[in-house]
């Protein structure tokens, strides 16, 4: 799915872009490539996380990362990890326009973790 | 002096020839043929005859039904024989070893699409027979099936299947076991994840394609077990339950090992391995020599658990290892323990030890467990 649908549309009046993965997405994310699964954290990343950053310069992104049971670590890494080393964006930059709501706080730092790594 | 030594000696030579003694009885045992007619006017078609072991548990007789695995493979795909297996005499299912055999069965006759290769006696002892019933042996081997699964180490059994990394029925199987047991959602969350990496790395790296580049000496390997993969054999399998107060979650793939696959990375494997060594000082107790290293699987298993770098040699891989601690980590009680090749990996919040055993298996088999407040 590119996520260029109504609610981005929507999103793009507002100061930020949101993004739900369990609604947006998949419920059952899993899995770092594309040929791995359909459900992989590359995947989520080039349709979905990448052009929410990319389209919308200035704005902040909200991702929500709640109701999902789990996230494996290889999925979080190719996505938010992966937007550092795929994409012309600097760490910086995604740290301070992203946010991420709800889920647990172990997930919510793994991922600061994964985008400072990468 | 001597003569203790002379009697241990010969103790040990005893132990030896009754140990092959019964291996080679088991193996007449299984290569006994048997014929078998389905019909009159048909010629009687010829068939082996597997016993199954009593207790499919891979703890205590691990030996015995590594073997009688090790014949189905051997008879089903190496030599295309039809087989029968008894399971009449079986009363212990332990939940790894009767997912251990559920996993074989099911790998061979995806393999083959042959499903007249297998056929069963099941067996008379009912729990046991629920139990095959409960995770789908029964339909799988097309046996009778019991009216009822009513008994209460039988009901909560659960066991799934599936290829590349489709996790959907497995957390939806965990998250029937929740809703019915509490725990909390850090401990949900936690079990969750690391079985979804589990499902992950046996997608990424239990079944290797042909265009991965291994080292020479791997390579004449894996065109024997290639011989036996396919798109549908390439399989993951879960396996949850509640028996005793004690929750149990297994994941299993008949893939290349976690050993196999660390060791022998694209690169050069010799210079990554010292560096291994170099860095994890403190697990080594002794000096290794090459001619050692393809022994020490467990302590392959334990590097793999404690270090963040995978077969892919990559910075940003490896990280999930970490994943399938985090439940053990939050529980009180909890145990992981993982199985792949002849090595033995144990992680609780108190002790983390590996060991080797003398038979080996086929593929990694990662189990969670934990007691559970009623």
């Amino acid at each position: 799915m590119v996520y260029n649908n109504r609610q981005m549309r929507e999103q793009t009046m507002s100061n930020h872009v949101q993004i739900h993965i369990a609604k947006d997405f998949s419920e059952y994310p899993a899995g770092r490539y594309k040929e791995h699964g359909p459900n992989s954290g590359e995947r989520f990343r080039d349709e979905i996380l990448a052009p929410a950053f990319l389209n919308n310069p200035g704005k902040n992104v909200h991702v929500n990362i709640g109701d999902i049971l789990g996230y494996g670590s290889s999925f979080l890494e190719e996505a938010f990890g992966g937007l550092i080393r795929e994409y012309d964006l600097t760490k910086e930059d995604v740290l301070a326009r992203l946010e991420i709501k709800n889920g647990l706080k172990s997930d919510r730092l793994r991922i600061i973790d994964f985008i400072q790594e990468a | 002096m001597l003569l203790k030594q002379t009697t241990k000696k010969s103790i040990r030579r005893k132990e030896e020839t009754q140990k092959n003694q019964h291996n080679a009885n088991l193996d007449r045992r299984f290569k006994k043929v048997h014929y078998h007619r389905t019909n009159e006017n048909e010629p009687a078609k010829a068939y082996r005859k597997l016993i199954a072991p009593q207790c499919l548990d891979l703890n205590t007789y691990r030996g015995l039904l590594l073997r009688f695995l090790y014949f189905i493979d051997y008879w089903c795909l190496e030599k295309s024989v039809p087989i029968m297996i008894d399971f009449s005499k079986t009363v212990i299912c332990e939940s790894v070893g009767t997912m251990l055999t559920m996993a074989t069965i099911d790998r061979v006759l995806h393999y083959t699409k042959n499903e007249d290769l297998i056929t069963a006696i099941p067996p008379e002892n009912v729990i046991a027979n629920q139990v095959f019933m409960q995770i789908g042996l029964s339909t799988l081997l097309k046996l009778p099936e019991p009216n009822v699964v009513d008994h209460e180490d039988v009901v909560y059994w659960r066991c799934v299947s599936g290829h590349q990394i489709d996790t959907e029925h497995a957390i939806k199987t965990l998250k029937a076991i929740f809703s019915t047991y509490p725990f909390s959602e850090e401990a949900k969350h936690a079990l969750a994840g690391g079985l979804t990496e589990a499902i992950t790395n046996t997608s990424m790296h239990a079944y290797p394609s042909d265009d991965d580049k291994w080292p020479d000496e791997l390579r004449g390997m894996l065109k024997t077990e290639h011989k036996y993969w396919n798109s549908s054999s390439s399989r993951w399998w879960m396996f949850a339950g509640v028996k005793d107060s004690r929750l149990s979650v297994v994941v299993y793939d008949a893939g290349i090992g976690i050993p196999r696959s660390i060791r022998h990375t694209r690169k050069d494997r010799k210079g990554w391995f010292q560096e291994l060594v170099k860095a994890e000082k403190s697990l080594v107790s002794k000096v290794l020599r090459a001619e050692q290293i393809p022994k020490l699987d467990s302590y392959l298993i334990d590097l793999a658990m404690n270090q963040k770098k995978s077969r892919s040699n990559k910075k940003n891989r490896g990280k999930g290892m970490t994943d399938l601690k985090a439940f053990i980590d939050i529980t009180d009680n909890g145990h992981l323990v993982v199985l792949s090749g002849s090595g033995a990996y144990y992680y609780s919040s108190s002790k983390e030890v590996s060991h080797t055993y003398k038979s080996s298996m086929r593929g990694t088999l990662i189990t969670w467990s934990t007691t559970i407040d009623k």
